[in-house]
C-alpha cells in the first residue's frame, strides 16, 4: 500500500534526529513524504533540505505562516488547521503515516503498524506509543467511558502487543487517507487536542483503533530523551458545568 | 571532561575510535600515529579536525600521557592502554578509565596490571571468563557504536535489490586466517551452482588465497567509504575462526546483509540459528591467552552457497539486529551512564 509520511514541522532543534530515524525506517520503496512547515523562511529552508535529500519517492515541503501559538488552545487550533490543510496535498494517498517533529522512530515502527492493519484491515488507526511531556509521565494513548457521550477520559497503562484503544496523540499513527480526508480536525471540546478528537470520531463512525505497544517511540527533549518506561495514568472527568477536570 | 585515545588509520581500531569519538564528543584526544607499526599506514587526521588534543608518533610516552590526562575525569581507550602508565596514572588521579577490550589482546590476562574502572566488552565473546577473572563489576557488554547513516545508501540498495552476489571480507589478514577465507575457498570449490562472490582485502593476498573460479572476483584495495564495501550483495559470508568483535559483521548487518558465520560465540548470541554454520575446533592459538581456533564445515557452507535465496525478511532482520545492537542512539545512554 502506498504510504505518505506527514510531518508537521514547527522547530528545527530535533530535525536531524527525526530525519535520521525516518531515513532508517523500513518502508515500501514508493513511500512519499510531505513536510508542512509552520515557521519562518529559515526553518522552511532547513526542513526543505532535509526533505529534498531524504530517501522517499515523492518529496514535498510546504510552507505555512502563522503567528506563534501563545496558549494551549491556540496551539491545538493551529494543529487542527495544519491537518485540515494537509488534506489538499494527500488526496491520492492510500495510507498516511502521521509523525511529529520531536519524535524518533525505530526502523520497524511503520512495519509493525502495518502488522496491525494486516490483523485488523478495517482499523481506524494503528499507533505506536510515546510518553508525554507533562510533569506526569503518561502515555499518549486514551480510552473513554462512552465514545458518544464521554464523561471520563483516561490514559492507557503500559501493555504489550496490539491492544484496542479509543484515541491517541498524533506522533506515530498509521491511518487510511480516506478517513483522514473525511474528518474535520478540531480540538476535543477544548480539553484535549485534535488528535484525541480524531480517534473518538473514528470510534463514532464504527471503526476500532489500535495501539501496538511494541512500537516504542522516543520523545526527544532538550533535557534528554523521554523513554517509554513506567507510566502513571491520567484521568479527565467532565463536570456538571461541562468543563473537564484533571483528577 | 572526557578523553579518548584514538587511531586514525583505516583499520578496525581506527574506524572504531573514529565512531566512538563522534558519539562521545570528547574534550581531548590522544591521537596515535600508527604508521610505524600498522600495515594500514595512511593516517586520516582530518577525521579529528574538530577536536583538540595531543598527537603522538607510535606508542605514547609517559610524558604524553601525563599531558593528555590533565583536567580529565573519564578516559576511553580501545583494545589496550598502549602504555601501562595510563593505568597507573588514571588510578592515582582518580580518573575513570574504560578499556574497550578485545579478549585475545587483553594485556591484563597475562600480566599483573592495575585494573581499569571497567572493561567494555565489544562482543559477547568471553564475557563470563572476563567476569570470573576480574569481577562482575569490572566487566560489561558495551559494543562500539555505529551511526546507521554511514550505511544508508548500501542498506537502501540492498533492501530493494536482489544482487545474486555474496561478499567475503578478509580485511587485513590476521593470525590463523582469522576471517576463514581458506574455509570459504574450499567451500566454493565444493559448490556447484552459479553465483557471484566478491572477496575484498585491504592488501594483496598470498597465493593460497587466490583461486581461479569465474564466480569469484577479488577486490584488493581500501574502499573509499565503509558503506561502499557492502552495497549490492545478498549476504556476507564470514566463516571466522575465532570470536571477538567483528566490525565487518556489525557493518554488514547495518547494511541489511544477513551474515553467515560459524555457530560459536559471539555469533550464536547475535545471529539467528539459520545463518550459523556447523564448526569444530581445529587447534589452539596463543595470543595474550590460549584461544580455540575453529574450522567451518565446508560441506554445509557449500550447500548454503548453492541454495541460499535471499528474502526481504532476512535483510530486514539483519538491519533490525544491527540497529538494536549497535546503533548510536541505542548505545549512547549506556555510554553516558559511565561518565
Amino acid at each position: 500500500m502506498r504510504v505518505t509520511i506527514v510531518l508537521p514541522i514547527s522547530r528545527r532543534t530535533y530535525l536531524r534526529r527525526v530525519f535520521d530515524s525516518l531515513e532508517y525506517l523500513i518502508c515500501p520503496p514508493d513511500t512519499n513524504i510531505l513536510g508542512i512547515v509552520d515557521g519562518d523562511m529559515e526553518l522552511y529552508e532547513v526542513a526543505r533540505n532535509f526533505i529534498a535529500t531524504s530517501k522517499f519517492k515523492e518529496r514535498l515541503c510546504v510552507a505555512r505562516n502563522t503567528q506563534p501559538a501563545a496558549t494551549i488552545n491556540q496551539r491545538r487550533q493551529r494543529i487542527s488547521d495544519i491537518h485540515n490543510e494537509v488534506k489538499q496535498h494527500v488526496q491520492s494517498a492510500e495510507m498516511l503515516f502521521l509523525t511529529e517533529d520531536d519524535t524518533a522512530y525505530h526502523p520497524f515502527a511503520l512495519r509493525k503498524l502495518f502488522d496491525v492493519y494486516r490483523e485488523y484491515p478495517y482499523a481506524g488507526f494503528a499507533t505506536g506509543i510515546q510518553v508525554g511531556r507533562w510533569d506526569i509521565t503518561y502515555l499518549g494513548i486514551w480510552n473513554v467511558d462512552d465514545v458518544y457521550n464521554p464523561q471520563k477520559i483516561i490514559s492507557s497503562p503500559l501493555h504489550t502487543g496490539i491492544q484496542q484503544v479509543h484515541a491517541s496523540g498524533i506522533y506515530c499513527m498509521l491511518t487510511r487517507a480516506t478517513t483522514y480526508l473525511k474528518h474535520k480536525f478540531e480540538p476535543y471540546q477544548k480539553v484535549l487536542g485534535p488528535d484525541v478528537n480524531y480517534g473518538i470520531w473514528l470510534c463514532q463512525q464504527g471503526y476500532k483503533n489500535y495501539a501496538n505497544f511494541d512500537v516504542k517511540c522516543t520523545h526527544i527533549g532538550l533535557k534528554g530523551d523521554i523513554p517509554v518506561k513506567e507510566v502513571a495514568q491520567v484521568t479527565f472527568i467532565k463536570g456538571a458545568d461541562s468543563s473537564w477536570e484533571l483528577v | 571532561m572526557i578523553g579518548l585515545v584514538v587511531f586514525s588509520n583505516n583499520s578496525g581500531i581506527g574506524i572504531q575510535s573514529r565512531r566512538l569519538c563522534y558519539l562521545l564528543k570528547p574534550n581531548k584526544l590522544l591521537a596515535i600515529d600508527s604508521s610505524g607499526f600498522s600495515k594500514n599506514t595512511t593516517q586520516h587526521w582530518e577525521w579529528y579536525s574538530q577536536f583538540k588534543g595531543i598527537m603522538c608518533k607510535g606508542f605514547p610516552t609517559n610524558r604524553e600521557i601525563d599531558e593528555f590526562l590533565k583536567g580529565l575525569s573519564s578516559v576511553f581507550c580501545i583494545e589496550n592502554p598502549l602504555n601501562f602508565h595510563l593505568l597507573d596514572r588514571c588510578k592515582e588521579l582518580g580518573i575513570k578509565l574504560y578499556i574497550q577490550s578485545n579478549y585475545e589482546f587483553c594485556d591484563h590476562l597475562n600480566r599483573d596490571l592495575v585494573l581499569p574502572t571497567k572493561f567494555l566488552m565489544p562482543s559477547y565473546w568471553m564475557i563470563d571468563k572476563m567476569r570470573s577473572r576480574f569481577g562482575d563489576d569490572k566487566v560489561m557488554y558495551l559494543p562500539p557504536p555505529i551511526n546507521p547513516s554511514e550505511f544508508n545508501r548500501a542498506r537502501e540498495y540492498n533492501l530493494h535489490h536482489t544482487s545474486h552476489r555474496y561478499l567475503h571480507i578478509v580485511g587485513t589478514l590476521a593470525a590463523e586466517d582469522r576471517n576463514g577465507t581458506l574455509d570459504l575457498i574450499r567451500a566454493i570449490q565444493q559448490s556447484k551452482e552459479d553465483y557471484k562472490l566478491v572477496i575484498r582485502s585491504q592488501h594483496q593476498l598470498p597465493a593460497e588465497y587466490l583461486i581461479k573460479d569465474p564466480r569469484v572476483t577479488y577486490e584488493m584495495h581500501d574502499a573509499l567509504k565503509e558503506e561502499d564495501m557492502y552495497k549490492g550483495f545478498d549476504a556476507l559470508i564470514l566463516p571466522r575462526r575465532y570470536g571477538g568483535l567483528s566490525l565487518v559483521c556489525n557493518e554488514a548487518l547495518m547494511s541489511a546483509l544477513p551474515v553467515i558465520m560459524p555457530d560459536i560465540s559471539p555469533n550464536n548470541q547475535l545471529l539467528p540459528k539459520r545463518w550459523l554454520m556447523p564448526t569444530k575446533v581445529r587447534k589452539q592459538l596463543m595470543t595474550r591467552t590460549l584461544i580455540d581456533v575453529y574450522e567451518t564445515d565446508t560441506d554445509a557452507l557449500a550447500h548454503f552457497l548453492d541454495t541460499y535465496q535471499t528474502t526481504d525478511a532476512d535483510k530486514i532482520e539483519a538491519f533490525g539486529i544491527g540497529y538494536d545492537q549497535f546503533a548510536e542512539s541505542q548505545l549512547l545512554p549506556q555510554y553516558l551512564k559511565l561518565l
